[in-house]
């Protein structure tokens, strides 16, 4: 790949990088959330199209049409989420599409389960193809998958933190599989968030940072430390002013030993009034899983939490709001606002009760009143009261689910990727509210990918890795590189 | 020695449910045991047997199909109506009507891109008001004697319905396993994405299942309007329910990608041998609209019950 | 529609020309009061338009709860069967005084609707089927208890009075579809419940999310659409001079019909009574005037199929629409 760049509305996703695969290489592709990565694969298995630059595969220019078109030039994708069709065979998923047929027309099941036995004998594979697919564990999955795209001749075959969800053992049998399928010549591009494993597996790394390649290396060459020294190094400057005043010292927030089996374990901290609370790490850590489990979207299997010094019982967003908790959620568009309501509408919606006249029915001047003072107060840009949510920019979307949550005038705001996708303005203007509430006494959870953010915002740092709490930063020890090793699973 | 005997019967919970009626019908009744009894159980039921196996094949795609009954009476009506051209030509019209309206359905689907409720829905109607408007709302008096040949002779000593029974879940049956037809019907049902990423004409083959679907339902119209020599718009307003219930009840799921026809056939049996059951057992029509029902709700629960959660936040959206 | 004061004449002029489009359906109910006007000679009298109120008002009825579940993201399929059975129990029970027979339907409702709203809200199974096997249900249960034969109906003069008679010289049975009407209005755009169940329409995700009880809401939709349906079969009961469990047969249809063309969303999440009662006048309108024009039943059964898939199809152009921004 030469010279790609990709530009997405408000933000450039990939500029100028460039990437040279040989065949049977592993090639390892890293950089923290939002530096490219994804971007990168995308565009060359089919998803997103490249604006500049060219893709050459053997010496041939080719111009990747879509998803189906890259699996005909021999470039297969495997992603986190399981691409196999969970109620047949095993033989069948290898095969999908292309049964073998007898000559009168009919599927030679013999024909297909041999060869399918064959395949995964080569590849060492324990598995019999005649196993149904939704009975195999996640691991065994991806071993399946990989086998697919061997058997359809691969070229290159793209891996997405293919060991994000498996056990150690099953990750010792990927990595033999990866080794075998190397050695026949396929090349694989690796994106991993685990640095320790490159060094297991890769031949040469690159290192991606805000869309542009940092370096490109043989992995001889080097070690994890520079690895995660490239990663994060940048000049911060000083956008978020400082954080003169002190939260209290007095605790609102008490988790302890907050677990859910596969999603996060033995979750403790504490929230003090008036701080900003970071929770940082890698995407997929577990954040935003565990912020939802608090507020009540989610089971907890095991723990407790204490609001104010009293242990929740009831675990409902319902309840949870009422005792004064707030949560903005990440996914903007399907959970923090509600599209087809106007802007109105949607910061009322948890405050009706204020507006009602003496019949208890909703009095339209009291609704507007409400709704154009928090309007006015967050500068929110709309047209009217009237106006669809889902016609506003990202930013004011943002505030006016910000305007709703904060409706309630809660004493604890938990806030998923606040600014995630909002130009820089909207982003100033959030930041800045966030510190206001945080001065009048109002406690926050920040969860955010951006490092910046999160060393520009917040009083104490909680990094999550793989579910776990890695360590709990306190002032003094905020700075990337800090943050980034204990994210990557460095204590 | 006793966890592998309920692993058995749960295994093969519709085998035993079967026996279990068996055995309580001929409790109720001894003469039912009897070969004309049973052959006449097969008989009642080939019709939303037939109709079933072809639902079969669209569930496990994915989609499903309000309008068979609809298709099936309006087949009925046209074959009996163009008797006076001669019987091969009735059968072949009525066959290829019902056929068409499958095509109908298939396209608006696929190509429409409507949802296929909406779709079925609308197609259960027009052919419903049709055959009535058709009819004047009269059941048809047949003209052909030796029509009535179809659906009430016996073919090699078995009666005929239940002969075309056999054949019609032997045709699937071989389809659904040895045919692509088939195999990527489980496919598309299961995994779309993939599918069409792997090369499946999602498009095509959905197209097909649908045409397939009311050609079954064709095909057990000819034989009811044969069997009772008329045709008549009001057959088959409960058709539709009773035969996904069939479907479902056999193993084959709501939300697609999972499904037998042996299983199928196992639903119709059941539902089949409750009907007779309520017979014997004297239950007033009424009562059997009632329990109709409930099996009907019995089904659906249970099945919305055992699916993975994001396939049913998936379904109820439906759009 | 409420525009704004300070806003400048272009934008005023702007919302205006956006306010006439999205009343289609109002600019097409004139059109078929003009146009019937001028095929059927007796269309505008005094006399037809009285016969018209009386034919849809327990359509009407039926149709407030029908949006009410349909804005909520659902359907209710059994509708003309729980409509068939409050009016059965009503008529059955009527010899035990107008009183008994009253609550007896409504209860009737009430339990209807719960059990529906029940396997729908709360066990979450699909509301297409539970619906269709509560409409078989449901009518099992009438022919049972009514064994099948027809029912006389109103000896009570109180039902005498809702059917037959006027006050002020509009037909009683026209105060109790406005009534509902306006009550269900309120319900829908004035109470918290309300503008919760637009919420759960529109994105029950993002109402969990914002602590609203989304089982319960629905829930509850299917209930009140229980009530509804059994206030209009006491209304029913009191128009018709007999009553069998086949009378209700046509409602489901033509409910969905008047529901769909007042331009309520099957998607959920928009519409409103305003939007239903739109619907039922055209829905009236062609039904009168089929009638007028001497059309036999069977094709006027075709035509009305017919619109009713048109209706979907222009619900399923407006989603589509909806969602292009």
């Amino acid at each position: 790949m030469n010279n790609i760049s990709k530009e997405f509305p408000g933000v450039k996703a990939l500029e100028d990088v460039s990437l040279r695969l040989r065949k049977g290489e592993a090639f390892a592709l890293v950089g923290e959330n939002g530096a490219g990565k994804s971007t990168l694969i995308k565009i060359l298995s089919g998803v997103y199209s490249n604006d500049t630059g060219e893709v050459i595969i053997n010496g041939q220019m080719v111009n990747i049409k879509g998803p189906k078109n890259a699996i005909d030039l021999g470039i297969n994708t495997i992603y986190q989420e399981t691409s196999l069709v969970q109620d047949i065979t095993v033989a069948e998923n290898i095969f999908l599409g292309r049964q073998p047929q007898t000559r009168w027309g009919r599927i030679n099941w013999k024909e297909m389960i041999e060869s399918s036995e064959k395949i995964l004998r080569n590849l060492s594979i324990p598995l019999s193809p005649l196993s149904i697919v939704a009975e195999l564990s996640a691991a065994q999955q991806q071993l399946i998958e990989i086998a697919k795209a061997f058997s359809r001749e691969a070229k290159i075959i793209i891996m997405d933190e293919p060991t994000a969800s498996i056990t150690e053992e099953d990750t010792e049998n990927l990595f033999n599989l990866i080794r075998r399928i190397v050695k026949t010549g396929t090349s694989i591009i690796y994106i991993s968030h685990r640095i320790q494993e490159i060094f297991v597996i890769a031949d040469m790394v690159k290192v991606l940072r805000d869309g542009k390649t940092v370096k490109t290396m043989k992995i001889s060459e080097t070690n994890e430390n520079e690895i995660v020294k490239y990663m994060v190094g940048r000049d911060i400057g000083n956008i978020f002013g400082d954080k003169s005043y002190q939260s209290k010292e007095n605790i609102v927030l008490q988790v302890q030993n907050l677990t859910t089996s596969g999603m996060f374990e033995n979750i403790s901290f504490d929230l003090k009034e008036g701080e900003i609370l970071g929770f940082s790490g890698l995407v997929g850590a577990g954040r935003s899983e565990i912020v939802r489990a608090i507020f009540g979207l989610d089971e907890i299997e095991i723990g407790e939490i204490y609001l104010y010094g009293k242990k929740i019982t009831s675990r409902k967003p319902d309840d949870v709001i009422k005792m004064g908790v707030a949560f903005v959620s990440e996914d903007r568009r399907l959970e923090s606002i509600i599209q087809g309501f106007s802007v109105k509408a949607n910061i009322t919606i948890l405050l009706l009760k204020e507006v009602l006249s003496k019949l208890r029915l909703i009095k339209r001047k009291k609704e507007n009143d409400l709704a154009a003072r928090y309007v006015r107060e967050f500068d929110i840009k709309t047209p009217s009261l009237e106006q669809l949510v889902m016609n506003l920019s990202g930013g004011n979307q943002q505030k006016v689910a910000l305007a709703k949550c904060l409706s309630t005038k809660p004493k604890i705001l938990i806030l998923d990727e606040p600014t995630k996708g909002i130009d820089v303005g909207a982003k100033k203007e959030i930041h800045t509210l966030i510190k206001e509430l945080a001065n009048r006494g109002v406690s926050i959870i920040l969860v955010s990918s951006e490092l910046p953010e999160i060393i520009g915002m917040c009083h104490r740092v909680v990094v999550i890795h793989e579910g776990r709490l890695m360590k709990i930063f306190e002032k003094e020890e905020i700075n990337e590189e800090n943050l980034m090793y204990a994210a990557v699973g460095n204590m | 020695m006793k966890g592998k005997i309920t692993h058995f019967i749960r295994e093969q919970k519709l085998l035993f449910i079967t026996l279990v009626l068996l055995i309580i019908l001929t409790a109720a009744d001894p003469r039912f045991f009897t070969i004309r009894s049973l052959y006449s159980i097969l008989d009642h039921i080939t019709i939303n047997g037939i109709m079933a196996a072809g639902m079969t094949v669209l569930l496990i795609s994915g989609s499903f199909d309000l309008s068979v009954g609809s298709v099936m009476s309006f087949t009925g009506i046209v074959t009996i109506m163009m008797q006076p051209h001669g019987m091969l030509l009735s059968i072949l019209s009525g066959l290829i009507v019902g056929t068409c309206v499958g095509a109908l359905n298939g396209l608006l689907v696929v190509k429409g891109r409507i949802n296929a409720f909406i779709v079925t829905l609308g197609t259960m109607i027009i052919f419903k008001g049709l055959g009535l408007a058709v009819t004047g709302s009269h059941p048809v008096k047949g003209s052909i004697d030796a029509y009535q040949f179809i659906g009430q002779e016996n073919i090699l000593g078995i009666p005929a319905p239940v002969f075309y029974l056999i054949i019609s879940y032997v045709i699937v049956w071989y389809i659904l396993k040895y045919t692509k037809f088939g195999r990527n019907d489980y496919a598309i049902g299961g995994n779309p994405l993939s599918s069409r990423l792997a090369g499946i004409n999602v498009n095509l083959y959905t197209f097909f299942y649908f045409v397939l679907c009311s050609f079954t339902a064709a095909v057990s119209g000819v034989i009811l309007s044969s069997r009772v020599n008329t045709g008549s718009a009001v057959f088959g307003d409960n058709t539709p329910l009773i035969v996904i219930a069939a479907a479902v009840l056999g193993g084959t799921s709501l939300f697609g990608g999972k499904g037998k026809v042996i299983g199928t056939l196992q639903g119709v049996l059941i539902l089949g041998l409750v009907e007779r059951a309520m017979v014997i057992f004297n239950v007033s029509t009424n009562y059997q609209l009632l329990l109709r029902g409930l099996i009907i709700l019995a089904v659906v629960v249970t099945d919305a019950l055992t699916v993975s959660k994001e396939k049913v936040a998936f379904r109820a959206g439906e759009t | 529609m409420n525009v704004q004061k300070q806003h400048t004449s272009f934008k005023f002029r702007r919302s205006l020309a956006r306010f006439f489009f999205n009343q289609a359906m109002l600019i097409v109910l004139l059109v078929f009061i003009i146009g019937m006007s001028l095929v059927a000679k007796d269309f505008l009298t005094v006399g037809n338009i009285f016969n018209i109120i009386r034919q849809i008002t327990v359509h009407g009825i039926v149709a407030c709860g029908m949006t009410i579940v349909v804005i909520g993201k659902g359907m209710d399929l059994s509708a003309a069967s729980i409509l068939a059975l409050c009016a059965v129990v009503n008529v059955m029970l009527q010899p035990f005084g107008y009183l008994v027979a009253i609550v007896a339907a409504v209860a009737v409702g009430f339990i209807a609707g719960f059990i529906n709203g029940y396997l729908i809200g709360k066990v979450k199974a699909n509301f297409i089927i539970v619906t269709l096997g509560t409409s078989i249900f449901y009518k099992g249960v009438a022919l049972i208890i009514s064994g099948g034969r027809n029912l006389k109906s109103r000896p009570e003069r109180i039902f005498h009075f809702i059917g037959d008679e006027s006050l002020f010289g509009i037909p009683v049975l026209a105060y109790f579809l406005v009534v509902t009407m306006v009550f269900v209005g309120i319900l829908l755009h004035k109470t918290i419940s309300g503008r919760r169940l637009y919420a759960v329409g529109l994105n029950d995700r993002a109402a969990r999310v914002a602590g609203i009880n989304v089982s319960n809401v629905v829930m509850w939709s299917y209930i009140i659409n229980g009530l509804i349906i059994s206030l209009g079969s006491i209304v029913l009961t009191s128009r018709l001079p007999r009553i069998r469990v086949g009378t209700a047969s046509t409602y489901l249809f033509d409910v969905i019909t008047i529901v769909v063309l007042g331009g309520t969303a099957l998607s959920g999440g928009v519409g409103g009574i305003y939007k239903t009662a739109i619907g039922l006048f055209i829905f009236a309108i062609i039904n009168n005037g089929m009638a007028l024009l001497s059309i036999p039943f069977e094709y006027q059964q075709l035509i009305k199929g017919v619109i009713l898939i048109l209706a979907v199809l222009y619900d399923e152009f407006n989603r589509r629409k909806r969602l292009m921004y």
